[in-house]
């Protein structure tokens, strides 16, 4: 059954545990969009809240995450006005509450409950079996499975077997943790110890330590590559506790990283370094408490067992490296099979609003790089290595060429702090290449070093009146061609004339893309809302009608070359503008809507088109 | 083998990865078979260095091939030479490659610089290649694996040329001597800034383990980074004389 119609034949009610759920996002996401168009709500004791409000304080790092991550959704929903909020005088405590309602409530809705909780699944569907009232009413309980997929619960089975519905699907490859360095292979699965989040109203304040040990039994993989001899085990935190590592995750440079019992990630540098001077580093990020959904921001220090500092906790990642995901075609099309130009956008929106919260809190990337973001859906992007952000006096001391603004190249990253404007010049160049998946800003034929071509802002693609400077071949022209007209704007005054723009502008032009793409004011025929469009974009019925040319034939061929329509306009564009009125509103329309009038050089014609 | 014309294009378009070029030039003379007259009789080494040298290759691209991003940014040509050199292998996506395995020439010889010569040739078209498509890559690699002393004068003039490309970081290069016979003396003609190894005993396998994951670390980079290959790991198959 399909959201819409699940929604408009059961009044759906949430519980606490799928708030904290952590792949719960893109469920979320879906389901919103869904109950804004079918304006439909979805219904919660206030108790629900309450709890999630409590727990947002909660000792446990764990479950203070989660909790945060389940207040965000609700704020987001009540936002939208797509969330109920009940409250009955005779509400009970805790979990009876949905017992209660859906007692009272049976005879006259359909009623759907979505738990994590098997035990308050089973007694709702017990309802449905109690003789005594005769009901057409349904009752539904269903979860969200490890991916955040929406599923039945069944209780026939038991609990090994039931394990099996739980099938990975099949939109992401091998999950990957944290880093992109070296996958244990091992962890082809989902390492995230769901068994802490199977709680609901009432009973989330459990302890952590006897959670994660039903964990190791229920995950056999763990056993097969426990830590190697010699390694560390445990690791203590403020406060005398203690937190076990039960698997490396990762290994670089700087050190390696842990899977810890709690669920988080642990990473614990090598010998020399944790330096004095990273140490401070680290304790002033611990003390920003900053929270940012997918932000793996270092929580707290962790020591051995001399109390020597060794490294730090941190949120786990998941996902795979934006590089590794989707910068090569066939990768982005085979963990992504139905992802659209909109998916792109929208995974930019949601780079975007993670990067315009840490501008907000003065803290700076600095080492922007595909590398660096996990992606394991369009809402659920991960920051990882975030210990190299600029922060405070600190500065990041790495970078790659292809991200570093034109004044800051060959400089020594650590010896300066960058500024926002550095940034976003990095800023452009990721957005560029989510856009255009995997290329490069300053790719062009005709080669030369991406270092030397950032210095002398050649940017190949063309706009306005410029004429395309030997743009990559292929697919590349095409999408730049199906940008809308404000993005290659801003993206051609950043990499041609150095003027830049910030995070939170790039934030707004992305909603505009967006909004364009789903009302279709794109060239939505011509490929605009593919990820690798076959041609160049045409003028639609939308904007003749907008520009008042409809009485203009422009389309003779559906599949007209943007590029023919201005070889073929009557006069020279470049020295004198069209005198007559059509040939007039043709330029200015063309000009508007696509802002890449292409006069084409003989000389790249030839080189290009060969 | 050689992949269609329009398939070869269609990933350089396609693929917007920085391609790594590495081009191998390999010794095939007879005595890579192992084979060593003596008078009448002729001794069989075990193993032959040809079955190790080809073993170590499949391992190389293999081990290319189950990296995620190297299998998408590596691309590998193949001159073999003797009497004269061969262009085994041109230039492509290894995604799909299967090498052939090298055969051993009859006719005897070490042509190195005609062979490091047509080399150079292959990597400047493969490079123009990239620039009209407007790829990104790294500096090309050259590999030179030898078991002999050149047998013309050839290298006299190529070397200098490629020792200026080095210097001039336009090209980076691993000179490998195999066996007591070969002359280092005449690969660090062609190597200005690192000197020639020598093979450990037939260590092909170990050389090529490590080509790939220089390779690999290059490729998770990008053009214009300082890149730190895997030196401490060299002693495992090389020596300096």
């Amino acid at each position: 059954m399909d959201l819409k119609s699940f929604m408009n034949k059961y009044k759906i009610f949430v519980d606490t545990c799928t708030f904290m759920h952590e792949s719960s996002n893109t469920f979320f996401d879906d389901l919103l969009d869904a109950l804004l168009e079918t304006g439909n709500k979805i219904i919660i004791p206030v108790r629900v809240s309450d709890e999630i409000n409590k727990l947002v304080k909660s000792p446990n790092l764990k479950t203070r995450t989660s909790a945060f991550h389940g207040k965000m959704i609700l704020e987001r929903y009540r936002q939208k006005d797509c969330l109920s909020e009940k409250q009955d005088e005779n509400d009970p405590f805790a979990d009876n509450v949905f017992l209660y309602v859906f007692l009272k409530h049976r005879t006259r809705y359909n009623l759907a409950l979505i738990t994590q909780d098997r035990k308050l699944a089973e007694d709702i569907s017990e309802i449905k079996k109690a003789k005594s009232v005769i009901s057409s009413k349904e009752i539904l309980t269903l979860k969200l499975d490890r991916h955040g997929k929406l599923v039945k619960w069944h209780f026939t089975k038991d609990l090994a077997n039931d394990s099996n519905e739980e099938i990975p699907s099949l939109n992401m490859v091998n999950n990957e943790v944290l880093s992109n360095r070296q996958p244990d292979p091992s962890f082809a699965g989902n390492i995230k110890p769901q068994k802490n989040l199977k709680t609901h109203a009432g009973s989330v304040a459990k302890n952590i330590s006897t959670d994660s040990n039903k964990l190791k039994a229920d995950s056999p993989d763990y056993s097969s590559s426990g830590n190697a001899e010699g390694e560390i085990s445990i690791v203590h935190l403020k406060n005398q506790k203690k937190v076990k590592l039960i698997e490396r995750i990762g290994d670089g440079g700087e050190g390696k990283i842990y899977l810890t019992e709690t669920g988080h990630a642990c990473k614990i540098f090598k010998n020399d370094k944790l330096t004095k001077e990273r140490f401070d580093k680290l304790t002033l990020m611990t003390d920003l408490r900053i929270q940012i959904p997918g932000l793996c921001w270092p929580l707290e220090m962790a020591y051995d067992d001399e109390q020597d500092p060794i490294g730090y906790i941190m949120p786990l990642a998941q996902g795979q490296s934006m590089q590794k995901a989707m910068f090569i075609k066939k990768r982005l099309e085979s963990n992504f099979p139905n992802w659209t130009r909109r998916n792109l956008v929208q995974l930019a929106i949601t780079w975007l609003e993670k990067v315009v919260e840490l501008h907000k809190h003065d803290i700076l990337i600095g080492d922007v790089n595909p590398h660096n973001f996990l992606v394991a859906g369009e809402r659920d992007i991960y920051f990882v290595d975030t210990d190299s952000y600029q922060i405070g006096q600190y500065p990041c001391t790495v970078g790659m060429a292809n991200f570093t603004a034109p004044e800051i190249q060959n400089r020594n990253f650590r010896e300066f702090l960058r500024t926002p404007n550095n940034e976003y010049f990095a800023i452009a160049t990721l957005l560029f290449m989510i856009l255009l998946p995997g290329k490069p800003p300053y790719s062009h034929q005709g080669g030369g070093d991406p270092r030397e071509n950032i210095l002398n802002g050649e940017f190949a693609y063309a706009f306005g009146e410029r004429a395309s400077q030997g743009a990559p071949a292929g697919p590349w022209r095409f999408i730049w061609s199906h940008l809308p007209y404000k993005v290659k704007k801003a993206f051609y005054e950043c990499f041609a004339e150095n003027k830049r723009i910030s995070a939170a502008d790039w934030l707004d032009l992305m909603c505009g893309y967006k909004y364009d793409l789903e009302h279709f004011h794109l060239d939505t025929e011509g490929g605009s809302d593919e990820l690798f469009p076959k041609r160049f974009k045409a003028l639609t019925a939308h904007a003749k009608q907008a520009f008042g040319i409809s009485d203009v034939s422009f389309n003779k061929k559906p599949e007209v070359d943007i590029r023919d329509l201005i070889i073929t306009s009557p006069s020279n564009i470049k020295s004198n503008r069209p005198k007559d009125d059509v040939a007039k509103k043709k330029y200015l329309s063309v000009l508007a809507l696509y802002g890449d009038l292409f006069r084409i050089k003989p000389s790249i014609r030839k080189q290009g088109g060969k | 083998m050689a992949r269609d014309l329009q398939l070869r294009r269609a990933d350089l378009i396609e693929n917007p990865t920085a391609r790594v070029p590495i081009c191998l030039v390999l010794d095939n003379s007879p005595s890579m078979s192992g084979e060593i007259e003596m008078g009448s009789l002729t001794e069989q080494t075990n193993p032959r260095p040809i079955d190790e040298l080809n073993a170590g290759l499949k391992l190389f691209i293999k081990e290319l091939q189950e990296h995620e991003i190297a299998r998408y940014s590596a691309e590998v040509a193949v001159v073999t030479f003797s009497s004269k050199p061969e262009q085994l292998v041109d230039f492509d996506s290894i995604t799909e490659t299967k090498l052939p395995a090298i055969t051993v020439e009859e006719v005897g010889g070490t042509c190195l610089g005609t062979a490091v010569d047509s080399a150079l040739k292959l990597l400047d078209r493969r490079k123009r290649e990239y620039k009209d498509a407007g790829v990104d890559y790294f500096q090309p690699w050259l590999v030179i694996i030898t078991d002999g002393r050149p047998t013309d004068f050839s290298h006299l003039e190529v070397a200098p040329r490629v020792a200026d490309l080095v210097r001039s970081k336009k090209l980076t290069i691993f000179p490998i001597g195999v066996g007591k016979g070969s002359d280092l003396l005449a690969l660090e003609m062609f190597s200005p800034s690192r000197k020639p190894l020598r093979l450990k005993e037939l260590r092909f396998k170990e050389f090529f383990e490590w080509l790939s994951q220089s390779v690999t670390v290059v490729s998770q980079s990008m053009p214009g980074e300082a890149i730190k290959l895997p030196l401490d790991k060299i002693s495992d198959w090389g020596t300096l004389d």
